[in-house]
């Protein structure tokens, strides 16, 4: 289900994904055909950006980051890749291999839904470290700022859906390798395979980095296995089968800042598989069902530095299964989905009672796209229960208007919620924690408006202004005795909006700038992040070249003022510039080489929220891309 | 400075005239050169405007026909890409101008045609009557070269008369000028002018380094020399001057060798006697450290014991933890024992002197350090008939044997001989050479055995507080120290004598009582 | 308790707009460009002018082949109107969709008749050719023409009984290797008054155009081609059709399709051609030209 739910995304999305596509690169028939009555300045691409007029219909804030993107900016993880998205805030992100926490719009990353292919990655509490997550696998990145959950569920600050590249694109073997090595002893390899035999298509990636720590006191080494298996069996149905190993070991010593004298050790083992079933079961009708699996955790100790004695160490996982299934029926002016979503997980940590709990959670949803000429409606609806936080409906109702071919306004109502991290319910006397089995979801009313609109065909250029009124918020309380729990009790309102500008290309050369802000008041402050007001703002930059003649190269900019509290010791004090160059030096018919060189953060900034985490400083590497 | 004397030497008046003459040959060199390379330039800009005029006529005939301004820019850009072509000016038949391409910096900078922008470089104008193949203007040169179109006289001849040979006449259908810039002339000038100042200078610098190292080997034994004269003079220590050769200067040499050899025996002997104060200096600021040390210390554990005492009233009488307040005891006892040789060392113990018969003392000792020396280590003692007495704390005299004994034994795992001797010397004011006591008469007592022995290091540091040889955990490394101590105490002296494989012998040297009257009043001066 | 009232007044809300009649809004029509070049808007723009639709333009890309068919069924259009061979070829694969072709070779339009699409292609008939050529040349006897019979054996087929019927002799040659053109223009002189260059890819290449160009000026033999890119190259004349009045004519056989909706194709060319003149070469060729066919044609010089 979360296959074509990829699809109902992309039919109400795909604004960007023109926008930072390549020049488009015709057939050499027809361009030789064209040249005998056209001169070459003719044939020129008049701007890469002009297909925005007519493709945006959704009413959500939407962007989307590309597998050429990635390879663009030479992102290891998906927390790089995001890092410099206008809206992102990464917090915790010392460099690839890092947990790297992505945020959005004020909203800290437990509120933030992570998903492989429709499959949520969050742990017991919330959390996904994108610094983690290889990228080799993915297609794009779609990224849906504000809550969405009509749609997906738990999902407060926003979603991030990524979408793995799909099984035996081509008629035959195509393979790529990557090795690229670092300052730090950071290295990254990686290989990939795809290939299609009648039928079937295979695709497979494996990977490994290692570092010694891009900031000192982070070491960590990384495997990577991805696979996907594609069976069209017949016209109308096709098969998935993916599978995804991931394990990681990393050493932190991040507490030294206090004179802490202690180290973290995190050893991760995630285990993905997920089968997904396409079928068409009529002309206007089709059928999508997925089961999947997700397990992760293992083993973290900590132990002292002077005498490597070992001081506290657990062993938690947390597994999960789950299965999906949506119907997509067309009919006249509509475009219904209706569907379910069910979810089984299972927490395993020493500090639960009896060791373990069970989270049980299933879900409705219906949402409907209506498109009446220049004008789309697109209502939803969705009611999830979960055996911890209890039952909640969330609508939404979303409209587009297209106001000439250059023009679009959306405006976007939508009811959201977060569902309480798990060890909130339970006791953790260790922690002096008393857990409170009777705490809700938060919920949050969001009201957005945008527009995006061409301007004079020289750029293209996107709006949005949004109000989250937050509710329920779980907010720390003192028992006495030392003693805390939570309780849903405090209210915030998060107004802010973000810009984004992206020029047509000229030359090779694209320019795209975006800024945000937000500004944030909660009503009672005794929160754990400990603040009552904030504003916050933004800027991103990104000048990319390539004009087809094998050099690539891309400067970007990312600056956040994260306008943290003082004794979170934040510090942020310029722009983190990255800048990669691609350069081909060998193209053969079923072969080609690549050399690259990335440098990060050139100027040395800082931009981080706390110095227990602080971000990496300049650090280069370089390396070879091989594809056949 | 050194330079300075340099410029005053003799080796810098031959390395000057050398220099002087490579720095003539250089110029006149670089002078030749650069005027042969610059009239080689110059042709080659003359040759290069030639061919690409001639060249780009014969290629852009068709477009200078056709008089299409698109196809002949697109022509000329191969042209323009050249490093020294500034504009490009193509004319019709009618000399009328088609196309004129300028280099874009060219024409921010200044315009490469002088005074007339107007006539933009144009070597034709349409009044012109003769065409001139080159022109030098202002900071150009322009090259005309005619385009040439060959046309068949007329169609009906091609047709009738197949075979014949063809027929062709040669239209001047336009002009092509390509202009050159001499700037480029300038700069491959001042290019030339560089390279050659730069390789003048890097010749004249090589042989200068050369000249100086070759005028400098054959100075240096006489510099040598002078500096090590004039360092003796300052009273620094002097290395022997090498003798490179025998001429004079070897023989100089040799002769100031041999004085600096017996300034500096002389110099060895003050500074040996320098060395036994500093020792001696060092050893009593040890002692004022520990002394310091010990005392505090002291009341510490006077505090703990008396704790750990309370405590173990306390527990019940078969409490588990009462093995712990009993370590906790035994240790503090062991502390105050350590404590309290520190003190010892440190002379804040007040000591009760006696006059006492030394032999007395050894011989009341023996059976208890023959025990002490255990198995495997025979005790030899040889005494002297007499009584030796003399002003002491009988008590710490024993501490002093038995320590010496003790060190002995340890120093002989393996059994052997320990031997205990005692004997009375006079030492007259002529003595020197070994830590000398003040003159008088000694009653000496040594104790020798037939260790291992050990070397100078070991034996300069051996009376050092906390200096062991042995394992870890056997010795507190404060024995020794003790025993100088009280020697000290008893204005006595001690003296270590040992080679490597030879044994060890300690002297202990302590001043006999001659009469009574002279010891109380000395025990007076020091409590 | 306020949970309840959201939930009923959400459902209700979303019951409302489920229900909304569907008005008949004017239908939409997916424009699938092989690429975003000046001639395919131009063509666009004439077919948004007369097809009277709304328009939703997307632009072919490889990379993203697929999402361009999810795209396309989703936005679920009357027609496809594919600008270029690319676009043409991609469209077989929407299916269940009328597909109008523009721009592109009559040789595709014919080979894809089978899959149903309607449309104009690039195409001007030899007898608008031959006739052009005799408006502006009246004294030509003898029309040259090199071609490759893979790509042009019918165009010159059918300029030759055009030839015939107006007692006009086609010097033709064949070739199908680029190397050989210089030759074959050599061997035409004196044998022909007018050069006729053929859309043909064989033929056509730069180094063969500069070629015929200077066989054209040292012969003083004049050139009638098909685009006017080479009317101001040094054509003499030419005879070309504006990408604008193709997207014009195909709007028109949009509109014909979606009124019937009987699955009849239509395939057309060329319906109005324009023809160019450069003046300065008629003049240095000494031919002359007369005054009322000048005042008709474009100029390119």
């Amino acid at each position: 289900m979360s296959f074509s739910r990829t699809g109902l995304v992309l039919l109400l999305v795909l604004v960007l994904s023109h926008l930072s596509s390549v020049a488009f690169a015709m057939s050499e028939e027809e361009r030789n055909f064209l040249l005998m009555y056209f001169k070459e300045e003719e044939l020129q691409v008049v701007s890469a950006t002009r297909s925005l007029k007519s493709v945006s219909r959704v009413a959500e804030n939407v962007e989307v980051v590309t597998k050429y993107d990635i390879e663009l900016m030479n992102a290891h993880t998906v927390a790089e890749a995001l890092y410099f998205v206008t809206g992102i805030e990464v917090s915790g992100f010392v460099g690839p291999g890092a947990q790297g926490a992505i945020g959005i719009h004020g909203s800290d990353f437990t509120r933030v839904a992570v998903m492989l292919d429709g499959v949520p990655l969050q742990n017991e509490s919330n959390a996904v470290a994108a610094g983690i997550l290889p990228v080799q696998m993915i297609e794009k990145i779609e990224i849906i700022k504000g809550p969405a959950s009509s749609t997906w569920g738990s999902s407060f600050g926003g979603i991030i859906n990524i979408i793995t590249k799909s099984a035996g694109g081509g008629d035959h073997i195509n393979g790529m390798a990557y090795g690229s090595g670092g300052e730090h002893a950071t290295s990254d390899i990686r290989a990939e395979l795809d290939g299609r035999k009648g039928p079937i298509g295979v695709y497979l990636f494996g990977g490994a980095m290692n570092s010694n720590g891009l900031i000192d006191r982070h070491f960590f080494h990384h495997n990577n296995f991805f696979s996907k298996i594609t069976v069209d069996a017949g016209e109308k149905t096709k098969i998935d089968l993916s599978f995804f190993y991931h394990k990681d070991k990393s050493v932190q010593w991040d507490f030294l800042v206090f004179d802490y004298d202690a180290y973290d050790v995190y050893i991760n083992e995630n285990i993905y598989g997920r089968a997904a079933l396409q079928t068409s079961l009529g002309k206007d009708l089709d059928l999508n069902v997925s089961a999947w699996l997700f397990n992760q955790g293992g083993p973290l100790y900590e132990n002292t530095v002077s005498t490597d004695d070992r001081i506290w160490d657990d062993d938690s996982h947390f597994n999960k299964y789950g299965f999906s299934g949506h119907l997509a029926w067309k009919t006249g002016k509509h475009v219904i989905v209706a569907g379910t979503d069910v979810l089984h997980g299972r927490a395993e940590a020493s500090v639960y009672p009896e060791g373990a709990v069970d989270q049980e959670k299933y879900a409705f949803f219906i949402n409907d796209s209506i498109s009446l000429g220049n004008l789309g409606i697109t209502p939803g609806l969705r009611y999830d229960h979960s055996n911890l936080g209890g039952d909640i409906v969330s609508p939404s109702l979303g409209v587009t208007y297209l106001v000439s071919k250059d023009f679009l306004l959306r405006a976007l109502v939508s009811r959201g919620f977060h569902d309480p991290a798990i060890p909130a319910f339970f006791d953790n006397l260790a922690g002096n924690f008393v857990g409170n089995p009777g705490i809700k979801p938060e919920k949050v009313w969001s009201y957005q408006i945008g527009a995006e609109a061409n301007v004079a065909n020289i750029l293209s250029t996107k709006l949005t202004l949004f109000l989250h009124d937050i509710d329920n918020i779980l907010l720390q309380k003192d028992l006495g005795e030392g003693l805390l729990t939570f309780e849903n009790a405090g209210k915030e309102r998060t107004i802010g909006g973000e810009i984004e500008i992206i020029t047509k290309k000229y030359r090779g050369f694209i320019l795209k700038a975006g800024a945000h802000y937000e500004s944030v008041k909660l009503d009672n402050f005794s929160d754990i992040r400990l603040f009552d007001n904030t504003k916050r703002y933004g800027f991103n930059t990104s000048l990319s070249y390539d004009e087809g003649k094998g050099l690539r190269a891309v400067l970007k900019g990312h600056y956040l003022w994260w306008n943290a509290p003082p004794f979170w010791d934040a510090k942020y004090n310029g722009f983190v510039m990255d800048f990669n160059m691609i350069k081909e030096i060998l193209k053969k018919k079923n072969i080609s080489l690549e050399t690259f060189f990335t440098a990060h953060n050139i100027f040395d900034a800082s931009s981080y929220d706390s110095n227990v985490i602080m971000n990496p400083n300049r650090w280069m590497e370089a390396g070879l891309r091989g594809r056949f | 400075m050194q330079i300075k004397s340099f410029r005053k030497s003799f080796g810098f008046k031959v390395f000057r005239s050398f220099a002087l003459s490579i720095l003539v040959v250089a110029i006149v060199l670089s002078a030749l050169l650069v005027y042969y390379q610059n009239s080689m330039v110059k042709k080659d800009l003359y040759k290069e405007g030639a061919t690409l005029a001639d060249m780009l006529a014969y290629s852009i005939r068709t477009w200078v026909f056709a008089e299409n301004k698109d196809m002949l820019k697109d022509a000329v850009q191969g042209v323009m890409g050249q490093k020294n072509v500034v504009a490009v000016v193509v004319y019709n038949a009618d000399k009328r101008v088609l196309l004129i391409e300028k280099k874009q910096s060219v024409k921010n900078k200044k315009d490469p045609f002088g005074n007339d922008p107007a006539a933009a470089g144009k070597m034709l104008t349409e009044q012109a009557g003769i065409v001139p193949k080159t022109a030098e203007r202002g900071g150009t040169i322009g090259f005309l070269s005619p385009v040439v179109l060959e046309t068949y006289k007329n169609m009906e001849d091609a047709i009738y008369f197949e075979e014949s040979p063809k027929q062709s006449v040669q239209h001047v259908i336009g002009y092509v000028e390509v202009v050159l810039d001499k700037g480029v002339l300038r700069t491959e000038m001042r290019s030339i002018l560089i390279r050659n100042a730069v390789a003048t200078l890097l010749f004249l610098l090589a042989g200068s380094i050369a000249i100086y190292i070759a005028v400098r080997r054959l100075m240096r034994p006489l510099t040598n020399l002078a500096l090590s004269v004039q360092s003796l003079g300052r009273g620094e220590t002097v290395a022997k001057v090498p003798v490179e050769s025998m001429d004079e200067i070897g023989r100089l040499a040799m002769d100031f060798n041999t004085m600096s050899d017996s300034l500096k025996k002389r110099e060895a002997e003050k500074e040996m006697l320098e060395e036994k104060l500093r020792y001696a200096q060092k050893m009593e600021a040890v002692g004022t450290l520990a002394r310091g040390i010990a005392h505090d210390f002291n009341n510490i554990l006077a505090t703990l014991r008396g704790s750990i005492y309370l405590i173990d009233k306390k527990l019940p009488a078969h409490d588990e933890l009462r093995q712990y307040t009993r370590q906790v005891h035994a240790s503090i006892a062991r502390a105050q024992n350590l404590i309290r040789g520190l003190i010892t060392f440190s002379r804040t113990q007040r000591i009760h002197f006696h006059p006492a018969d030394l032999g007395g003392i050894i011989r009341r000792l023996q059976p208890m350090l023959a025990n002490m020396a255990g198995e495997g280590v025979d005790l030899e003692v040889s005494l002297p008939a007499g009584q030796l007495m003399v002003m002491s704390d009988s008590i710490q005299l024993e501490q002093i044997l038995m320590n010496l004994c003790a060190n002995g034994r340890d120093a002989m795992p393996d059994g052997g001989m320990l031997s205990i001797s005692l004997e009375m010397v006079t030492i007259g004011s002529e003595a020197g050479g070994q830590y000398p006591p003040k003159p008088g008469r000694y009653a000496v007592m040594s104790v020798s055995d037939t260790g291992p022995g050990m070397d100078d290091k070991t034996r300069e540091r051996i009376f050092e507080p906390y200096f062991t040889t042995k394992d870890v955990g056997k010795g507190t490394g404060l024995g020794l120290a003790i025993v100088y101590g009280i020697v000290k105490q008893h204005n006595g002296w001690i003296w270590v004598e040992s080679e490597k494989g030879e044994g060890t012998t300690f002297r202990v040297y302590l001043p006999l009582l001659e009469n009574n009257e002279e010891d109380m009043e000395m025990r007076g001066d020091r409590p | 308790m306020l949970n309840k009232i959201d939930s009923i007044s959400a459902v209700l809300l979303f019951l409302l707009i489920l229900g909304l009649p569907v008005f008949a809004g004017a239908g939409e029509i997916v424009v699938l460009k092989s690429a975003d070049i000046q001639p395919y808007n131009e063509a666009v723009e004439g077919f948004t002018k007369s097809c009277r639709c709304n328009v939703r333009e997307i632009v072919l890309n490889e990379a993203d082949g697929r999402d361009i068919l999810e795209k396309i069924r989703d936005a679920d259009p009357e027609a496809v109107f594919a600008v270029g061979m690319d676009a043409l070829n991609f469209s077989k694969t929407i299916g269940n969709v009328p597909v109008i072709y523009s721009m592109v070779p009559q040789s595709q339009s014919l080979s894809v008749a089978q899959q149903s699409a309607s449309g104009v292609s690039m195409y001007i008939s030899p007898e608008k050719f031959i006739a052009a050529i005799l408006e502006v040349f009246p004294q030509a006897k003898k029309i040259g023409v090199i071609f490759d019979a893979r790509h042009s054996g019918s165009f010159v087929k059918d300029a030759d009984s055009a030839c015939r019927a107006r007692g006009i002799e086609l010097v033709a040659e064949k070739t199908s290797r680029p190397g050989d053109i210089p030759q074959l223009i050599d061997s035409m002189r004196g044998r022909i008054d007018v050069f006729l260059m053929v859309p043909d890819v064989t033929v056509i290449n730069p180094e063969s155009v500069k070629y015929l160009l200077l066989f054209s000026f040292r012969n003083k033999v004049p050139i009638f081609t098909f685009s006017r890119k080479y009317v101001e190259m040094g054509s003499a004349a030419g005879l070309y059709a504006a990408p604008y009045d193709m997207g014009l004519q195909a709007g028109e056989i949009v509109q014909t399709i979606v009124s019937e909706k009987n699955g009849k194709l239509i395939r057309a060319d060329a319906r109005k051609t324009v023809l160019v003149i450069n003046r300065k070469i008629i003049n240095k060729l000494g031919i002359r030209v007369r005054g009322e066919v000048l005042g008709r044609a474009e100029y390119a010089d």
